[in-house]
């Protein structure tokens, strides 16, 4: 049975039930593929600053050093906010209530890009009521986090979804020669189009 | 940088690459006297490393174990641990050889796990 949510709209306590929404059953996924010009098929791997060593993956880490170089475990730094005062830590929205008080607006929900999509499951009529035609807008976490990430709550169709997402800078468009468009994101191609939606399936 | 192909109403169309610039908390992770601390990428292990090439080198999935349990063949203490800097992506074909030219192609799934024509 999936993890509950408790959630107040008004003064009424709800629970839900989050169940993740696989958009690969929605949309359909790509696998990318390469050949040579044999037909074999080719794998993409790494190689270091002077190729002497084929690095598969899963072949490399994250190491951390202190300024001396001398190594540190993760379990021996703290988080701070940008005044080095230590950073505030937010319980997870599992196993706290979550008030929805905050209403945004279509536009603004479109300033952010989701990341994860859930459907809530277990639900009374009277949230769907509650939630109406409302984007509520709350910060989520899944464990106990430092940062918390953007979340809304709204019904669609009958149902309730919880979206999970980032804020985003919209600086300009680049159009043109300005850089080079990687037609292959590095991640996707080795992890099966992963979490990405693929425009390019539709 | 992604790339789309976009077009308006009136169907004039462009390719163009956007990346969404995403606003993060401003926190960071320091070490416990409030030094900066530095990450590193390090390696971890190679082709020659792995498990198909243990069983090239033993014979068998049995001698590779036996290998295992009397030492250490899947580690190279010369290498692993080794700082790694810019590193390169690259194609290599079954026979672990560099391929200078691969050919892409997509496969489109329906949701359902057929192919899309």
């Amino acid at each position: 049975m999936a993890r509950q949510m408790t959630f107040i709209i008004g003064k009424i306590e709800y629970t839900a039930s989050p169940v993740k929404v696989d958009r690969r059953k929605l949309y359909g996924w790509t696998k990318l593929m390469a050949v040579d010009d044999n037909g074999n098929p080719c794998e993409l791997l790494t190689a270091d600053e002077s190729g002497k060593y084929l690095i598969p993956l899963g072949g490399t880490g994250i190491g951390i050093l202190s300024p001396q170089g001398q190594w540190v475990e993760r379990s021996e730094l703290k988080t701070v906010d940008a005044d080095g005062e230590p950073a505030p830590i937010f319980p997870s929205s599992y196993k706290t209530v979550n008030t929805l008080k905050t209403k945004i607006t279509p536009q603004e929900f479109l300033d952010y890009s989701i990341s994860d999509f859930y459907q809530l499951e277990d639900i009374p009529q009277e949230m769907l009521r509650a939630v109406g035609e409302t984007i509520y807008s709350f910060e989520c976490t899944y464990n106990d986090s430092y940062d918390p990430s953007p979340a809304f709550i709204m019904a669609a169709q009958g149902a309730l979804f919880l979206l999970i997402g980032v804020k985003n800078f919209y600086e300009s468009l680049c159009f043109g020669d300005c850089e080079t468009i990687d037609e292959d994101h590095d991640d996707r191609l080795v992890e099966d189009g992963g979490d990405f939606l693929d425009f390019n399936i539709f | 940088m992604w790339g789309i192909h976009i077009a308006n109403a009136k169907r004039r169309d462009a390719e163009v690459a956007f990346e969404a610039q995403t606003e993060r908390r401003d926190i960071r992770t320091v070490l416990k006297n409030g030094e900066d601390k530095t990450s590193v990428r390090i390696l971890k292990s190679t082709v020659r490393m792995d498990e198909q090439a243990l069983v090239q080198e033993f014979g068998d999935w049995h001698e590779v174990a036996q290998a295992l349990i009397e030492g250490d063949p899947e580690i190279d203490m010369e290498i692993i641990g080794k700082k790694l800097k810019r590193t390169h992506r690259l194609w290599v074909d079954s026979g672990g050889n560099i391929a200078y030219r691969v050919n892409l192609f997509r496969t489109i799934y329906n949701p359902d796990g057929t192919e899309r024509e």
